[in-house]
């Protein structure tokens, strides 16, 4: 089947005067229909950027330079996100591909009632008149659960909770029920019960709508319930991509290893030093030569800070970039069992 | 939800910090006041770790002003080492104040931009009018040194060059150059990625042993509260849910609420963040709105009419842990 979503060498980097900053830095990936991705990494890997390229969201040329393709299949043809003029972007943004951000006050309009917000983007998008968009937009309040829908619809987003705003936020991005979401940290400024919440009401709204998903999160709690596949980013760069059953089980790649490792364990006792990965993260400025990682590994050989590792498949679902990976034992390259 | 009640306070000699009854409000709009911390009592031993953890509004952070007297709190007593800190004022609490010292959650923020490293962990030393010129710099080499920085590389740095885990290191290392003996840290690994996060948690608890510290740890993270504290203490709305040693409230969380926030975290393992789960309903609510009775009757699972209207009372045992609630979980 062709995927829904095809990015291939997405090259964003940003002229600055101090120099160019790598933020994304030759990534691929495919999405299908229906499926989620989940996108993991800490600050500065490139996540958000990524998010925001496939978007047009970042300023264009000469501020930004970009390479590569992210081919998007729409009504059985498909087009390059990149080569979009901006009036294209704007009949595909909204309503093919939507997206919500981390911080929900700030992606509301503090001084329009929410149902109004909602109802902008329908009459955008569709010729549905000012009644039925109305009614389509308590219509759309209701299935993302806000209670008394006809009710909240007129307040403002300051009178509502940090919860029910990220509801409101969903309401406007599945408005025009896109084929693909991109999440970028949806609940990280929420409390545990209510992160809980969104994530569910997220799963069963992309099950009803059938739309697929890009999560992008530096919680790999977040990403271990969401995803059917996990990418996970270092420096600008993929490093490794799999099941999400098999990242979690068998990690290849260092990194991914090291990132799990460091995860403060519930089912761990009280006081028991936690695994560190030494260093910070490069600048982007500066990215070392050969593997990124390879300034902060444990594992280094002397080939990984002059060859760059090239994606490598352990199995048809798993790819890593490694010169020295973790070894599993019981599980032989190609066998890897993710449970599925 | 409640915890009204002194029933988890111990009396021993080996007791640091003890707080009874602290009451904060705030004024607020049209006269309303908020209680951001209503009736809470505690004590941490010398040498423990009391974890605090609770979500938005639980009054966490106001609770760790209080202790320090930054403000003080409007009613209630707290008890340093045998000395009242909420009868002295002035003079008399900074002469104390070496003593208790505070890390707080945005390292950046907490830094004078336009100081150096040197400068800024040197400064606690000079407002105290502690030690000779010789002296001070040995002793902040020192306390660099213990939390991991050369003071020969970034001593003459300023807080925008450096990464915001080093920057947190060096709020550690302001609050130790003082040696104090209770150390408060306000969601100190809560803007930091996971792996700079374990380092600054590890050396935490280096710190700890090396300085004999007493530590007061406030975070959202449970798994971060669970890997550092001995007790933990679980607040909503201003009240004390649950109090108690760290394995008996993980293991057998007594009320409702620890219950959901345990049941609420994601955990990173595919095949039990897939598992269904019973979830509180709804946020909590308004401080300006306190729900009667049990503050959590609104959310909880088990409330019934004695919820709404009688606030429970905290009881249990010191080795299985406090709690307030009239229909515990067994």
């Amino acid at each position: 089947m062709r995927p829904l979503l095809e990015v291939a060498g997405l090259v964003t980097h940003f002229a600055t005067p101090r120099g160019v900053v790598r933020a994304v830095d030759g990534v691929d990936f495919t999405l299908q229909a229906g499926e989620t991705l989940g996108v993991v990494g800490e600050s500065g890997c490139g996540k958000s950027v990524l998010a925001r390229t496939l978007m047009g969201l970042l300023p264009r040329a000469p501020y930004t330079i970009n390479a590569g393709s992210a081919r998007f299949m729409q009504g059985g043809v498909d087009r390059d996100l990149l080569r979009m003029s901006e009036v294209q972007l704007r009949e595909v943004r909204g309503r093919s591909i939507a997206m919500v951000f981390q911080d929900p006050l700030t992606s509301l309009n503090p001084v329009l009632p929410v149902w109004r917000q909602i109802v902008q983007v329908l009459q955008q998008h569709s010729d549905l008149g000012r009644k039925a968009a109305q009614d389509r937009a308590i219509e759309l309040l209701e299935q993302v659960n806000i209670p008394a829908p006809r009710q909240r619809a007129h307040d403002y987003p300051h009178q509502l909770s940090g919860g029910m705003r990220q509801r409101v936020v969903i309401a406007i991005a599945l408005a025009c029920n896109p084929q693909l979401l991109i999440a970028d940290e949806p609940t990280t400024a929420l409390d545990v019960t209510v992160q809980a919440q969104i994530l569910e009401l997220l799963r069963s709204l992309q099950v009803q709508h059938r739309m697929a998903l890009i999560l992008i999160s530096h919680n790999l709690g977040v990403v271990a319930g969401m995803c059917d596949r996990v990418a996970v980013m270092y420096a600008g760069r993929i490093v490794e991509q799999a099941r999400v059953d098999a990242l979690f089980a068998t990690p290849r790649m260092r990194y991914t290893e090291a990132l799990l490792r460091a995860i403060p364990q519930l089912a761990a006792p009280s006081h028991a030093p936690l695994h560190v990965i030494g260093g910070a993260p490069p600048s982007l400025l500066a990215t070392p030569r050969g593997c990124r990682f390879a300034p902060r590994c444990q594992y280094v050989l002397p080939n990984c800070s002059s060859q760059e590792p090239p994606l490598t498949a352990a199995s048809e679902h798993q790819h890593y970039a490694c010169w020295n990976p973790v070894i599993h034992a019981q599980v032989s390259d190609g066998q890897v069992s993710d449970g599925r | 939800m409640a915890g009204s009640g002194t029933a988890p306070l111990r009396d021993s000699s080996q007791v640091l910090l003890r707080a009874t009854h602290l009451v904060r409000t705030y004024p607020s709009q049209g006269g309303l006041r908020v209680q951001a911390l209503s009736d809470v009592s505690f004590d941490v031993a010398r040498g423990e770790t009391l974890g605090v953890v609770g979500e938005s509004g639980c009054g966490k952070s106001t609770l760790a002003r209080s202790l320090l007297m930054l403000p003080p709190p409007s009613s209630g007593e707290i008890r340093f080492a045998g000395e009242s800190l909420t009868d002295k004022r002035g003079e008399q609490l900074r002469q104390l104040r070496p003593r208790l010292q505070m890390i707080f959650q945005d390292p950046l923020a907490s830094l004078n931009p336009r100081q150096s490293v040197l400068e800024i962990v040197t400064a606690p030393l000079l407002v105290n009018g502690i030690g000779t010129p010789v002296e001070r710099k040995t002793r902040v080499a020192e306390a660099l040194h213990s939390v991991g920085l050369d003071v020969d590389v970034v001593g003459t740095r300023r807080p925008h060059e450096l990464s915001g885990g080093q920057c947190q290191r060096v709020s550690i290392a302001r609050a130790l150059v003082l040696r104090p003996s209770l150390l408060i840290c306000d969601e100190p690994v809560s803007s930091l990625d996971v792996s700079v996060q374990a380092q600054v948690i590890n050396l935490l608890e280096a710190a700890k042993a090396a300085y004999a510290l007493t530590m007061l740890f406030i975070s959202h993270d449970l798994a971060v509260i669970k890997s550092i504290s001995d007790r933990v203490m679980v607040m909503y709305l201003g009240k004390v849910c649950e109090l108690g040693p760290v394995a008996s409230i993980y293991s057998r969380p007594r009320h409702p609420y620890t219950a959901a926030l345990l049941e609420a975290i994601p955990i990173a393992d595919p095949e039990l963040a897939r598992r269904p789960r019973k979830l509180p309903s709804g946020e909590t609510p308004s401080p300006l709105a306190i729900p009667s009775g049990c503050r959590f009757h609104t959310r909880c699972p088990k409330a019934t009419d004695v919820c709404r209207q009688r606030e429970p009372e905290i009881r249990g045992s010191e080795a299985q842990g406090h709690f307030a609630c009239h229909h515990p979980l067994e």
